[in-house]
Formats: structure tokens, sequence, C-alpha cells
């Protein structure tokens, strides 16, 4: 029997999506599942008893609420799809909706993170998902795989003035950690899994795979008391609340 | 009054098209976008340099768009003229993103109606039936989708939501062997696309769409570099109800383009007036593409097809066959492997910044107001193309809807047919949710 399948967006970009169709298997996909529910390619409205479900997106309203409970009573495993899905995502960053995890609502069984998740990362979820095992990811941070870490120097005292390198502007990007540069990096604090492809271009973290664990508070906490912000950076914290906010 | 809500299906984003009923009949049918995001305020605030990485999500099928057309809008408050290697990424990168966007939309959203409709196959084709109706269309379109991503990942350094498009920059300058990998998905891309052309045309081209899905009389709005199509550049265009075409400065739309409290966005040209973006409001702007092959392609199109909703999905083919071709010729342009410095973002010339481009649904503009010397927004208005279609949306749903049911009382049938008349708009939900909904939205179980 095929796995019954279902896939749901709340409030997103559809970037998620947009990366489910770009899989390599998605081909395959379509023909492994009993898809019942996937409004972006197909008209069934109604929510049925299925074995998974994916959700993309953050949750703004009581409205989205009732559905996830609903949704929950209906499926056998939930997977908060994306980092909107796990961890809010991009929304934390505005003063007037709150974007929450799913998490918040309904118990999960697992996560697939980033923003969006790195193809890799996605298919082998999927295939795990399919054979009823547990989505393996990377538990380290993102340091542990980044290409800079090899000439760091121990113990320097991390100053950060500075969001983003400008290395465009320059012949040349100089090969060195970015907190070194005192350039803020959220490498330290972000899951690694995404082949670096940012700081491989010479732009630092944003953090958009999230944090390892779900307590991003201490995390954050922990991460600024070894920060020295400079003025203008300590009244802008836009860059920790990209995806995910922590409760302070 | 009586109104009957219905979830849309098969497009981007959330969507709902309200049904209102009065003495048994319809009166009005209004499409909705569902999911408040608000992007205009989740921008304020925020350092310049960080804007065009947060504006990409605001979606995620046309974020090399959005996060471009920040670019300009910046450059455009600080009068930097980009590099041409710059521009030569900047079109290459949306060719990449063009490519899924088009067929991701063509394939998964609309064939299964163009079968329907023309074809007489049946309704709701599951996906899994469709990659089996024809596995030459079906394997293209997704080397299509793979060819785009892999694009988007070595320009973008990301396949979804990319990093390296900068203010007054861009954060990357190929490889020669990345220029080689380019040109090999680039002509692949040509190669599986004038397959799939062929197909369609073949299937279709012969069948005359039913009038219910003619466009009528709108004004045409799209972006025109000296009378030729191009979606990163020129002055804007319009072709009013008349057939005269005028064009005018994107630093003047506030004169053309109104909106009110809601999402829609109008024209004011003559009166007000509904407007067309995208494809078909791109194709009847400029006096030809300018590319043979595609000329000889839309020959094989009558008046009727050429005035149908239907034929903005053989648009948006012949465009990426365009762009493909294009971005095949400046993957041999030398300027691409040489980086050049641009002038310092530090002084701003002005407080306002207005950027303009042809996303994949049609004209976007961002307009960016900044706080003086401190390089942080103050005020973001975005224009969304699905946002300038929304009157003419429900203009063609209510006149269609209300001849249909007080001809057969078929509610089931007219609810199926106003979904595919809004599909054939290809609506992109999540770029337009800028604007909370007056009707009170209720999810229909």
């Amino acid at each position: 029997m095929k796995p019954k399948f279902s896939i749901i967006s709340l409030t997103s970009c559809s970037g998620c999506i947009s990366a489910l169709i770009s899989l390599d298997i998605f081909e395959d996909f379509l023909e492994k599942v009993d898809l019942l529910y996937f409004p972006f390619i197909m008209d069934e409205k109604r929510i049925e008893e299925c074995d998974i479900f994916l959700i993309e997106g953050c949750v703004i309203d009581d409205e989205q609420i009732k559905l996830l409970k609903q949704i929950r009573r209906k499926a056998r495993k939930v997977v908060a799809f994306g980092t909107c899905a796990a961890f809010g995502g991009i929304l934390n960053l505005s003063e007037d909706i709150n974007g929450e995890p799913i998490s918040n609502y309904i118990e999960i069984d697992g996560i697939i993170p980033g923003c969006p998740p790195p193809l890799k990362i996605l298919g082998n979820s999927l295939i795990n998902l399919l054979e009823n095992k547990k989505i393996v990811l990377p538990e380290k941070n993102l340091c542990y795989d980044c290409p800079l870490k090899e000439n760091i120097q121990k113990n320097f005292e991390i100053s950060i003035d500075e969001l983003m390198d400008e290395g465009y502007k320059t012949e040349k990007v100089i090969p060195k950690c970015f907190l070194e540069k005192n350039i803020l990096c959220l490498g330290p604090i972000t899951r690694a899994g995404c082949d670096c492809s940012c700081i491989k271009l010479g732009i630092p973290c944003e953090g958009c795979m999230g944090p390892l664990k779900q307590d991003y508070t201490s995390i954050i906490i922990n991460f600024l008391s070894l920060l020295n912000l400079s003025d203008d950076l300590r009244k802008y914290k836009s860059i920790f609340f990209r995806f995910s906010k922590p409760n302070l | 009054m009586n109104v009957e809500i219905d979830l849309c299906t098969r497009v981007e984003g959330q969507g709902r098209i309200y049904y209102s009923f009065q003495n048994g009949q319809i009166s009005s049918v209004n499409f909705e976008v569902y999911g408040f995001r608000n992007f205009e305020n989740l921008l304020v605030n925020k350092k310049l340099i960080e804007v065009p990485r947060i504006t990409s999500r605001i979606c995620g099928l046309c974020h090399v768009a959005q996060s471009i057309v920040s670019c300009k809008a910046i450059e455009n408050m600080f009068n930097i003229t980009p590099s041409k290697h710059t521009v030569l990424l900047r079109r290459l990168l949306m060719t990449g993103d063009y490519i899924k966007s088009h067929i991701a939309h063509i394939f998964f959203q609309t064939f299964s109606d163009l079968l329907y409709i023309l074809r007489e196959e049946k309704k709701n084709i599951a996906p899994n039936e469709i990659i089996k109706y024809d596995p030459e269309i079906t394997s293209h379109a997704f080397n299509l989708i793979k060819y785009s991503s892999a694009i988007v990942n070595i320009l973008g350094g990301r396949f979804i939501h990319p990093v390296t498009p900068a203010i007054g920059g861009f954060y990357y300058t190929p490889s020669k062997r990345n220029i080689e990998s380019l040109k090999k998905y680039f002509a692949e891309s040509f190669n599986s696309l004038k397959i799939i052309i062929k197909k369609f045309i073949d299937l279709f081209h012969k069948i005359s769409p039913p009038d219910e899905f003619s466009f009528g009389n709108p004004v045409f709005m799209g972006l025109n570099n000296d009378s030729y199509f191009d979606i990163y550049e020129g002055i804007i265009r319009i072709k009013d109800n008349d057939g005269i075409l005028s064009y005018f400065d994107v630093n003047k739309y506030t004169d053309y383009l109104k909106r009110e409290d809601r999402a829609e966005i109008y024209i004011n040209f003559n009166g007000q007036k509904e407007l067309f973006v995208g494809p078909i409001g791109r194709y009847n702007i400029v006096e030809n593409y300018g590319n043979g092959i595609v000329d000889n392609y839309l020959d094989y199109f009558n008046k009727t097809w050429k005035s149908s909703l239907l034929f903005s999905n053989f648009l948006a083919l012949f465009e990426l066959l365009i762009l493909i071709d294009q971005g095949i010729s400046i993957l041999n342009d030398q300027k691409l492997t040489r980086p050049e410095p641009t002038n310092s973002t530090n002084i701003i010339k002005k407080r306002e910044g207005i950027g303009v481009l042809e996303a994949p649904r049609g004209l976007l503009i961002h307009d960016y107001k900044v706080n003086e010397n401190k390089n942080i927004l103050d005020k973001a208005r975005l224009f969304i193309p699905t946002e300038m279609n929304i009157p003419l949306i429900n203009k063609i749903l209510t006149r269609y809807c209300k001849n249909f049911y007080s001809t057969t009382q078929d509610l089931d049938r007219m609810k199926y047919n106003a979904q595919i008349i809004l599909r054939s708009f290809d609506p992109c939900i999540s770029c337009a949710t800028h604007f909370v909904n007056k009707i009170d939205c209720k999810r229909c179980e």
C-alpha cells in the first residue's frame, strides 16, 4: 500500500513547495505516494485521514490553529516543512504580525529545516518518511562544516560592527572567519546542512537553517554574551529575528 | 445577500473566490487573497543592505525578481548605475527563475485545464495522471525545472532565495567552468522548451478556445525597451482600450497606478480602468518579440486564440524561448567574467527610490523611502502584478458566472470553470498579501 500523503501551506512564500517540485525524485514521489491533499497542484479541498502531513509556513491566526488541530487528529505523522513551520521564519521580523512555529500548537513528529530546505536534506527526508524511518538531520552547527575555520585564531575577542561583507565591491574576499573580521555571522548558532553555500560566496550565515535546538532563546543569550556588538548593532537586532524569534 | 466561498486550487498561495447571490442570481464574484503578511511594514527600520535578502522571501516563485527590484529601487535612491557585468548576471539569474515559475504553472496547474477544455479530457486530472499523459512533455517539463534550479543555484548561490544580488553589484563572477555548465543548462533548456512548444501547438492550436475566456478590452501594461520585450529595464508602456500606445516613467507611477484601501490596483488613464499585466500584457505592448522562431509559432494562432486568457500559457513558453535565447548570447559575452567596481553607496542622492522590472507574472514596482544619513528604510510600498490584475479578474469572473448561472443554475460547474478562469491569470498570492481583506475570511470546510 502506498503511504497516504498530504501537503498544506499556512502563511508562507511557497518557496518550500517550489523546492519540493524541484527535487529530482519528485516525479518518482508522485508515483510512490497516494497524494490526498496538495492544493498547489491538485483540486481536493477536504482534509482526510493520512499517514504523513507536511506543513509549510508559519501560524498567524486562530483559523490556522483550528486547522492544525484538525490535521493533527487526521494525520499519523506531522512534519514541519521549512524554517517558517519549524521556527516561525521570516515573519518574525514583523512588528505587527506574530509568525509562530506549528509546534507552539500541536505535537510534531519531525522538522525539515531551511529557507527553503537544501535539496539533499529535503530529498533524504522524504525518502526516510516514505520508508517509515526518522528524518536524519546534521546535529552540528555550521562552523563545523565551514571552509573558513581552518586558520581561525583561538579565543579571539568577537567585536561586531558590520552585518554583511561588501566583498563584491573589492577585488578579493579575504578567506577568514567573518567573526574575526568583525562581521556578524550566525554560523555558530545555526544547524549545518546547507554546504555553507552563502559563506563560500563571501556572505556570512544568516541562520536560515534555524537553531539546533528548539530553545532558541538560551542559544541567543549565550551567543550575545560572547559578542561585543557595536552601538549601532546593539539597537538593531533584526538579524537575530530573521528566522526565529527568541522570547526575550 | 447570500455568499458562497470557494478555496482556490492549483494556484500559488491561498486565495478564495466569493460568490454573492441576490434574488437567486449571482450579483458579484470576487477573488480575495488570504494570509496577511504585510512585507511593507516588515521592511520598515531595516538596514538597506539587508533589504534584497528579505524581499526575496515575499515569494518562493518570483524570489529573484523581488530581490533584484529591491536592488534597483535602492540604486535609484543613490543614483547608482550598475555595471554591465552586474546587469548581465541579473538577466541570466532572472531567466533561470522565469523558467521554473512559468513551467511549474503550465505543467502542474493549467495543463489539465487545457486538456479538459480543449481536448474534452475529464475534470480533476490528478498529478500522477498528468505525468502519464504525455511522457515526453513530462520529462522535458521536469528537466526544465531542474535546469532552472541549477541555473539559479550557480548564479544566485542558492536555488531559491538567492544571495548574490546586491545593491550596485553582484556577489559572484562565474568561472570558466561555471560558464560551461550554464551554457549546457541553457542549451538543454532551449531544446526541451522547443519540444514542449511543438507538442502544445499540436495538441491545442486547432481548437478555438471558448468565448468565456476572452479577456475583453483592458489596458495592457508592461516594460518596454526601445519597443522590444525586456524583463529587466525600459520604460512603462501602456496600450489603452482604443489600442493607442503611451509611455510613462516609473518615477511617475503614482500618477497612473491607483490603490485605495484594498489590494486591487487600477490604472488612472482617461478614467479608472482595469489593467492586464503578465505574459498577455507584455505581448500586447510590443510590436513584435523580435525573435524569428517565436514569430513563426505565433502564426499558428488565430484571433480568437490571441484574445483568450488561455493564450497566456503559450506566451509564457514563447517568453522563455526568447529569454533563453538571449541568455545563450549573454553567456558568450566576455564582460561576464570581468567584474567592474561600482560607485560607493555612502551618499544618498534622494530619499526616495523606485525600482521596476517584469516579474514572471507582470510588472513589479518597489518604492522605498529612507531615513536620512542612516541607511534605514522608513517606508516601503510594493506594487505587485497580481494586485494589478485583480480588477480584471473580478470583472471577468462576474461576467462569466452571471451568464452561466442564470442559464444553467449549475453551481458546481460554474465554480469549477471560474477556478479555471482565475488560474489562467496565474495569480501569485503570496506576493499579494499586503492588505487585510474587508470581507471576514472564514475557511470553508
